[in-house]
């Protein structure tokens, strides 16, 4: 039972966290300051598998929304 | 607003809904609102982007083609219930604007469904098809009248449907139509007896071997189009409005075969005369409207015209079946505002539907109606970022898996369909910022720049902005090339930008202190092979067409090394505008063989050079090149061919300035060989975070 509580906490964080995460990579100072750090050519290449990966993330939940009442 | 223009804004009606002015938007791939191939969803981009164009005032608004059956999941459209609680408040928002809008529904692609290599993999194979088909079923989304040869895919056939498969169909468009006029929608639109889709091969005798009561007679090869009228009528209500996408001819003369413009042929589609007893019957059933263009698959450059084809190259034929019918109809295919005003005035045409214009700029309608129309950045017809379906001999379709889930998009204005991704933002802290080179990147990088509130120069080493632009803009149907060189240039003073012509920089610390960053724009320079004897003597593109040597008169066979995009359009306009004899040689397997550029542009090209007779030598190169000859080699042996010249068509390679550091970035050619797309699309990603 402890065991499953600390699980539970710790998708809960987990999830907590990339909420944010996700979040705060969306603010434009966050984006240029990214585009700093990595450089201009590793920024555009991640942004664009970043974008893609969330319209392929979005068919089963889309999916899955058509199914509701 | 300019006079001209005026009977373009006057109202019309579809049934009993009037449409406030003439300007209808055509359904674009991707535009759509209840999402593109995947599970259909109410999809917020294309919400955004219909709405902001109902706002810029189309009169009709027309969303892109939305299967009536998902191909990603395969729910049936009427069945996503949440999808149309959403919908009603958004038609309430829509109407505000008093546009209305008609959701175009498609009854498949067949034949011509674009597969990838991994769909035609699953639709070959049974076992494999039936594994996926709860996800996607190829061999459904696939399936047409009867068993014919896919347009995209080699030895993959299309099954026919079942006669329960088409009226379940039937029934469905009927039920969706009811859902979406309880949601506030005005019409619909079907598509499509038009293209080469599904419906359109069940119309077309050479594609319809059927002999049940869906094949045979044209009245027979029209049902499932007649009986989807009448299913929405039923459940509808009469009163509703239907619109079908519409092509009068095929103007195709066999798979995979399309006719030029100026070509006399045997139809191997729809004729005109056909045509004229098809659109009485369509109206008869009950079709309200008709949207109407010309082509299909097979001759694709009708319905999605690159610049290579005139301008309202579809206008004749539509006008001459209006004679026929009593219901309104609309003309698409690169049609100018001006003509259509002028036909709509003498009453020979209702609408005008205009698609890509509206991806390019956003404004265009009002820009119009506000008499700022030099101000209208122009479409170039690309297609690299609306509609970039590539495909050359043995491959599937070759299209990125990124440019497949969002057609819609523009080369020349990111923000369409990506309004979040790419927008104009106020920067906090003004940048002095040096641009070096005036091509297409760095103009579209001294905007954003400037638009964002930042100081940017541009230095050009000549005395004329473009670049390497130029040149490709050179060739004589090029219009829209050059119209779009004179919109930037009109930008440029128009956000009074300021441009040091004839300074050449090759060392960037000599304005390093002068500017906080430094953009390098300097694009490509021409390939070099110098394994090849004699290579030294052979022409650039600039030399070609810049400085005009395409018009001498001594210049008259030309063979062109590589077969590329840009030897094919010189070659074309060489063969068809100066009459001269080019040759084309290409190492590959088949001419314009790029990933991102349209078929629409590419066959019209390769079927260009069949009937112009260009000789065209493939898997085969030239060796050596000398005074008035060139050695070309192919796999059957080696000749000599006299020529007046040899253009070097082998692609360009980066020329950039300077190493690269946090205050010095690159765009453009000088990154990687691109197109227009990817120049203008990295200089938002660089100077959107400056």
């Amino acid at each position: 039972m402890k065991k499953a509580a600390k699980k539970l906490l710790f998708l809960v964080c987990f999830g907590g966290f990339a909420y944010l995460a996700g979040k705060l990579v969306q603010k434009d100072e966050v984006k240029q300051k990214l585009f700093q750090l990595m450089g201009e050519d590793a920024y555009i290449a991640v942004q664009d598998k970043v974008y893609l990966l969330g319209d392929l993330l979005m068919w089963p939940v889309d999916f899955v929304r058509a199914l509701l009442p | 607003m300019n006079p001209k223009y005026e009977p373009l804004f006057t109202p019309f009606k579809i049934g009993e809904v009037e449409i406030p002015n003439r300007i209808v938007q055509c359904s674009m791939g991707g535009t759509t609102l209840f999402g593109w191939l995947e599970p259909s969803h109410f999809d917020l981009e294309g919400a955004d982007f219909l709405l902001k164009r109902a706002k810029d005032g189309v009169g009709l608004v027309l969303p892109g083609m939305q299967v009536i059956r998902d191909t990603m999941g395969r729910k049936w459209l009427d069945s996503n219930r949440q999808m149309y609680r959403v919908l009603k408040p958004y038609m309430d928002e829509y109407h505000k604007t008093g546009g209305k809008l008609f959701i175009q529904l498609a009854g498949g692609f067949g034949r011509s469904m674009a597969v990838t290599p991994w769909m035609a993999a699953l639709g070959r194979n049974d076992l494999l098809n039936k594994l996926a088909s709860p996800i996607v079923d190829v061999q459904y989304a696939c399936a047409s009248a009867s068993a014919t040869p896919n347009r995209w895919a080699d030895n993959l056939t299309s099954r026919p449907f079942t006669v329960e498969e088409i009226q379940e169909m039937v029934w469905h468009f009927g039920a969706t139509a009811k859902k979406l006029r309880e949601a506030g929608v005005d019409g619909v639109e079907i598509h499509a007896v038009h293209e080469g889709y599904n419906l359109d091969q069940f119309a077309i005798a050479n594609m319809n071997f059927r002999t049940d009561q869906y094949g045979g007679s044209l009245e027979n090869r029209l049902r499932f189009a007649t009986e989807i009228v009448q299913s929405i009528h039923e459940q509808a209500g009469d009163d509703f409005p239907v619109s079908l996408r519409y092509s009068v001819r095929s103007c195709t003369k066999g798979w995979r075969k399309g006719a030029m413009p100026y070509e006399e042929f045997e139809e191997f589609g729809r004729d005109l005369a056909e045509s004229e007893k098809a659109v009485k019957i369509l109206q008869d059933a009950g079709y309200a409207f008709l949207n109407c263009d010309n082509g299909t698959y097979d001759a694709w450059y009708w319905a999605h015209p690159p610049q290579y084809m005139p301008d309202n190259c579809n206008l004749a034929d539509v006008e001459h079946i209006r004679k026929f019918i009593d219901i309104p109809v609309a003309c698409a295919g690169r049609m100018d505002p001006v003509k259509a005003a002028e036909e709509i005035a003498a009453g020979r045409l209702d609408a005008v539907a205009i698609a890509r214009q509206n991806l390019v700029d956003e404004h265009w309608v009002t820009k119009i109606k506000e008499g700022r129309e030099d101000e209208i950045r122009p479409c170039i017809r690309c297609h690299n970022g609306c509609f970039n379906f590539s495909k050359a001999a043995g491959t599937e379709n070759m299209q990125s898996l990124g440019d497949s889930l969002h057609l819609g998009r523009c080369a020349l204005n990111p923000p369409t369909m990506q309004h979040n991704r790419y927008k104009i933002v106020p920067t906090k802290n003004p940048k002095k910022v040096a641009i070096i080179g005036g091509g297409v990147g760095g103009m579209e990088s001294a905007l954003v720049l400037k638009k964002r509130g930042h100081n940017p120069v541009i230095f050009e080493k000549t005395g004329e902005l473009g670049g390497l632009f130029l040149t490709a803009s050179a060739m004589t149907f090029k219009e829209n090339d050059k119209d779009l060189l004179r919109w930037y240039k009109d930008e440029l003073k128009r956000y009074n930008i300021e441009v040091r012509f004839n300074t050449e920089v090759n060392d960037l610390g000599t304005i390093r202190r002068q500017f906080d960053d430094i953009i390098v724009a300097t694009g490509s320079v021409p390939r070099s092979m110098p394994q090849i004897k004699g290579f030294e003597k052979t022409m650039n593109f600039t030399e070609l067409l810049k400085d005009g040597k395409i018009a001498d008169e001594n210049l008259k066979t030309v063979v062109f090394l590589g077969g590329g995009q840009s030897s094919c359009e010189a070659a074309y306009d060489m063969v068809y505008n100066f009459k001269k004899n080019p040759i084309i040689v290409e190492y590959g397997n088949d001419l314009v063989a790029a990933q991102a550029t349209c078929l629409a542009n590419t066959s019209f090209l390769r079927d260009a050079m069949e009937y112009h007779k260009v000789p065209v030598y493939l898997h085969s190169t030239i060796t050596e090149i000398g005074d008035g000859y060139c050695m070309i080699k192919t796999p059957d042996g080696t000749f000599k061919q006299e020529c007046d010249a040899v253009v070097n068509g082998i692609g360009f390679v980066p020329a950039p300035v300077g190493e690269k550091s946090a205050h010095v970035h690159r765009v453009g050619d000088c990154v990687a060989i691109g197109n227009l797309r990817t120049v203008v699309w990295r200089a938002w990603d660089v100077c959107m975070r400056i």
